[in-house]
């Protein structure tokens, strides 16, 4: 019972959600339908307090401690799942911010959408500091559920439930095969919880050294799960429930499909904190399980020597390069911008796995002398994070601000822009060139960070064919750039733009531009809240 | 130290002009013109000072020791990274400083009577300004970076919206092509900075550290990193057979763009080659040098065929950008003082020359509204202004003694003939080819029967004279007195060529 209550206080910013989202009901209820949107402000309090209560729990984390462990051990709370729980809280205030002025939405009760966002929020939090992996599940569950609801949001839509079916279909069979890799691992194991399940296959593997193996100083390789083939099953299929949410390839077939269909404001939720939620609990498997398997092997006499090669890093690489260059390519063909983007954050998602296949690499194939890893390539996939959330937010905005006038976001839509409203062109031109890692933009600084961990371990081809897509991305971008100012309009209307979408820019603009040109506060932040190993 | 800081107001001045402008309403576009020529010219004026404290210092040549840069500053930017704002001058970069913003002024003018979207146009100009003598200054390789990258961004838009017909083509082409390159830089950089800091020492962009940390490499490195860097200056520069977008953004551009791309942006790849590749990478630099050399000349000849071939004015004086560079990649490529200095010298004098010959591009189309050397015929006699300053602008391009172009050319000529006697003589060739299609287009332009369509052409304005006659008097002085830029840059470039080995 005290454990209950103990750990409360660590779970509030869930909690806080889960009561301003009852709030939100009931204020929904006692709106007339044309005001429903009204209650976003509730809504909206409910996260801003929840990202207040992960700052303080951050803030006033006690020294020392690596993680606290609540709820008998099913969720771990620690710096690292705190920064990403700031991360996607973030991402759904901006997102709830700009979905009162959504056309998408007019004649609609909005209350069960801030609802579902928040809900969809709380698994998302817990996923990212799940500790055992049932509530890694559950949460990944209660996440996926609202977010196929929020795609359908639009019921009468064709395209939104079309869109919403696909998301289903493609979620509940990676949700099957995932769950299928837990219980394998777990029969394995015998234990559910994350954190341990590393040491046991580590201790599975290499038994003590006995004392005549220990005096010749040969590590003894003789582990009952030496080469086994379980333990690989069960990864990927687990891996893969992982890479379905962070939609890359070969994971990718229903993203720009949802992104196209779901109302913008979900599309880009999907794309920050869903992607956010998944780097989460990916760099937490990769570190907490994987590293562990392969790490170099230490004898009791302190001799360090590399165990067997990790195949994951190359796995992750070829993952990585696929991403990059289909979500690229893809994107060039695109005349919708929504489509464009989505093609786009599978490329971005790419970029990222280039970080955790340094960082994976560098764990377990090469011996530190310090005996300490390099964690670099999930520092930069933190940071990239932190930028990519604002900067793609923003996009998805202006997209949206255009929708709202024309109807769609093909890019003839978008022709002429600057003319017709200078701060929605330039604020989409900030967007575009920091998505394509032009300096000084943050999106750059986010890209060298990637690119820098790369080459800090001899990943130079990686670099290379990043850098290659960075040149691929730029074009289409470009073609956006194009269109808002190299060509005239056909209307010389003013378009109009909310004054909260007007702040919501101003919010993502900010950020991009600060760690463009001073960025090590934000790159400390994620280097402190790195504390798994 | 009078001079202190001097710099840093050259570099953020027109910066600070484009702020002003930002807030100057759209419709005032008399006030945005006037406060986009004040920013430039005290830039201008500063980097005049410039000039006068690098010629009063040419004891203290730069290049690879730090205490030997003129107008050093030094603030830390990110000290956890080992990135600072690091700028300062030698015999390399003071020249072209006092070039970009001279030319940088000019072009304001230059650009006066463009009338859409006057807001936009000069606050990006400005910008353009800016990052342009920062890439110049810059003696931190991330700084650098940033400069070389924020100059790409107004260069698109400038060229896209105030272009010409195919504009968007022409815009997307640069940023694409000159993309490609800067990330091959991007990774060098990344990979240089990580061979930074010994044991115990931190690891840092200043340029210094990583000179010392280039030089360390073996010879397989230094060539893969010459590489990386030498693809991507030579796609500034443009080197044969990246030089592919510079017609395109050269004819699309304005014209003040087109001055700035000519007189300033393809020096900036001929710069990254002194600045980096000749200074980092001696062995790097021996192994290649003679392909550079082979390059150079082929971009000598062929630029200068198939400017001959032109029928577009503009889209000749691109081409004929293209020969020039020529001139300046053999200079490199034989690496003995002379070369090098006259190298150098052929980058400031084509700096101008080419500059010049835009500028009056850009006059004659404003009159006739096409750019066709066929269309015209005899108009020297109804612009006889136009056609002097012609006559020198052509003739200090050609390489006529007594103006600034023999120098420059004769120095790189001389110098390479001990190192690649063959290249050189090609080389030589190129210069008759020069003065074929440059006299071709004179007499085309400019001499026999007035083309009746041109009867009532009106001779240069009073704006039009007071941004040419500066790059003409420029031309004359330098062909007269060539000590007066070449002392500053000697010292520089004998310390480098002594460095690789002559």
């Amino acid at each position: 019972m005290s454990d209950l209550l103990e750990s409360l206080q660590f779970f509030s910013p869930e909690l806080l959600l889960v009561i301003f989202g009852v709030f939100t009901l009931i204020s929904d209820a006692t709106l007339s339908k044309r005001d429903s949107a009204k209650c976003v402000s509730i809504a909206l309090m409910g996260v801003i307090t929840a990202i207040l209560a992960s700052i303080i729990l951050y803030a006033f984390f006690p020294a020392g401690d690596k993680a606290i462990m609540i709820f008998s051990g099913q969720l771990s709370i620690d710096k690292f799942g705190l920064m990403f729980k700031i991360i996607i809280l973030v991402g759904t205030a901006l997102v709830m911010m700009y979905a009162p002025s959504a056309r998408e939405f007019h004649g609609r009760r909005m209350g069960e959408y801030y609802l579902l966002l928040m809900i969809a929020a709380i698994g998302m939090c817990m996923l990212v500091t799940a500790n055992t992996m049932l509530m890694l599940y559950l949460s990944l569950e209660t996440m996926s559920l609202c977010c196929y609801l929020l795609v359908g949001y639009l019921k009468e839509d064709r395209r939104s439930s079309e869109a919403a079916l696909k998301y289903l279909i493609f979620g509940g069979v990676s949700a099957a095969i995932m769950l299928y890799g837990i219980s394998l691992l777990y029969g394995v194991t015998g234990t559910l919880v994350i954190s341990e399940i590393g040491p046991v296959l580590e201790m599975l593997k290499y038994p003590t050294p006995t004392p005549d193996s220990a005096k010749l100083g040969v590590p003894v390789l003789m582990g009952v799960l030496h080469n086994s083939m379980a333990v690989w099953v069960a990864l990927a299929m687990i891996l893969g429930g992982i890479f379905y949410k962070v939609a890359v390839v070969p994971f990718h077939f229903w993203s720009p499909d949802a992104y196209e269909g779901a109302p913008t404001p979900v599309s880009a939720f999907l794309s920050v904190a869903s992607k956010a939620a998944g780097m989460g609990i990916l760099i937490r498997i990769v570190s907490e399980i994987i590293v562990p398997i392969y790490e170099p092997f230490r004898s009791i006499y302190g001799t360090v020597q590399i165990a067997e090669i990790n195949l994951w890093p190359y796995i992750f690489a070829v993952i990585a390069v696929l991403s990059m260059f289909l979500g690229n390519l893809a994107a060039l063909r695109q005349k919708d911008v929504k489509r464009m983007l989505a093609y786009s954050s599978i490329a971005h998602a790419g970029y990222m796995m280039i970080g955790i296949t340094v960082a994976t690499y560098n764990a377990t194939n090469l011996i530190s002398p310090t005996g300490v890893y390099n964690s670099e390539g999930f520092v930069a996939v933190m940071f990239y994070l932190v930028v990519y959330t604002f900067m793609n937010i923003g996009a998805f905005l202006v997209a949206m601000v255009v929708i709202n006038q024309k109807g769609n976001c093909r890019l003839e839509a978008f022709n002429g822009l600057v003319y017709r409203s200078p701060f929605l062109a330039i604020a989409m031109g900030f967007f575009l060139f920091s998505l394509a890692g032009l300096p000084p933009t943050g999106g750059f600084i986010g890209k060298f960070y990637l690119f820098k961990a790369a080459i800090n371990d001899g990943w130079y081809w990686l670099t290379f064919l990043g850098l290659i897509n960075s040149v691929i991305s730029l074009y289409y971008y470009a073609r956006v750039m194009n269109a808002m100012t190299f060509v005239q309009p056909d209307t010389e209307a003013e378009l109009h733009t909310e004054p909260l979408d007007r702040v919501v820019m101003g919010l993502c603009i900010f950020p991009i531009i600060v760690t463009g040109l001073y960025f090590w506060p934000v790159y400390s932040f994620s280097l402190n809240s790195f504390n798994i190993w | 130290m009078y001079f202190q800081g001097l710099l840093s107001m050259t570099i953020f001045l027109p910066l600070l002009g484009a702020g002003i402008i930002l807030c100057i309403p759209s419709r005032e576009k008399q006030a945005i013109r006037i406060v986009a020529a004040c920013a430039s010219g005290l830039a201008a004026i500063m980097g005049m000072l410039i000039y006068i404290f690098s010629y009063q210092n040419t004891g203290s040549v730069g290049f690879d020791d730090p205490n030997a840069f003129l107008l050093v500053e030094k603030v830390s930017w990110i000290p956890q990274f080992g990135i600072s704002y690091f700028i300062g001058v030698d015999g390399f970069s003071g020249p072209m400083v006092v070039l970009s913003s001279m030319l940088g002024f000019l072009s304001v003018f230059v650009s006066w009577g463009i009338d859409k979207g006057v807001k936009g146009y000069f606050s990006l100009l400005l910008l353009l300004i800016t990052s342009m003598i920062g890439v110049f200054c810059a003696l931190d390789f991330f700084l650098f970076y940033v400069f070389w990258e924020l100059m790409l961004l107004p260069m698109f838009f400038l060229i896209g919206i105030w272009g010409g017909p195919r504009r968007e083509y022409a815009a997307i082409k640069f940023f694409l092509y000159t993309l490609s390159g800067s990330v091959l830089m991007l990774i060098v950089m990344i990979y240089l900075y990580l061979k930074t800091g010994g044991t115990g020492e931190a690891r840092t962009f200043n340029l210094f550290a990583i000179i010392e940390a280039a030089r360390g490499l073996n010879t397989q490195q230094q060539i893969w990193v010459w590489l990386g860097l030498g693809i991507g200056f030579a796609i500034k520069v443009p080197i044969f057979p990246f030089h592919t977008w510079l017609p395109d953004a050269h004819v699309e551009a304005p014209t003040a763009i087109s001055v700035l791309l000519a007189g300033i942006l393809l020096k900036m790849g001929t710069y990254g080659f002194l600045r980096f590749n000749m200074t980092m990478l001696p062995e790097g630099q021996a192994h290649f040098s003679y392909w550079l050399a082979l390059f150079g000349v082929i971009n000598i000849v062929y630029g200068a065929m198939v400017a001959m071939a032109q029928t577009d004015f503009k889209k000749l004086v691109a081409y004929s950008s293209v020969s020039h560079m020529g001139y300046v990649m053999l200079g490199f490529a034989a690496m003995t003082p002379m070369a090098i200095s006259g190298a150098t010298f052929q980058m400031f004098n084509h700096g101008t020359s080419s500059a010049m010959l835009f500028m009056l591009v850009g006059v004659l189309y404003e009159r006739a509204h096409h750019r066709d050397i066929n269309g015209f015929g005899g108009i020297g006699s109804k612009m006889p202004i136009y056609y002097g300053l012609s006559a020198v602008g052509f003739f200090a391009a050609l390489g006529l003694p007594g103006l600034s172009g023999f120098v420059s050319e004769a120095f790189v000529l001389l110098g390479s003939f001990q190192t690649y006697p063959v290249f050189t003589a090609i080389g030589c060739f190129g210069v008759v080819l020069t003065a074929g299609y440059l006299l071709w287009t004179i007499k085309r332009v400019f001499l026999g029967k007035l083309n009746p369509r041109y009867e009532t052409l009106e001779d240069c304005n009073g704006r039009e004279i007071f941004y040419l006659t500066p790059l003409a008097i420029i031309a004359v002085i330098l062909g007269v007195f060539p000590f007066l830029v070449l002392n500053i840059i000697n010292g520089t470039a004998h310390a480098l060529a002594v460095f690789n080995g002559y």
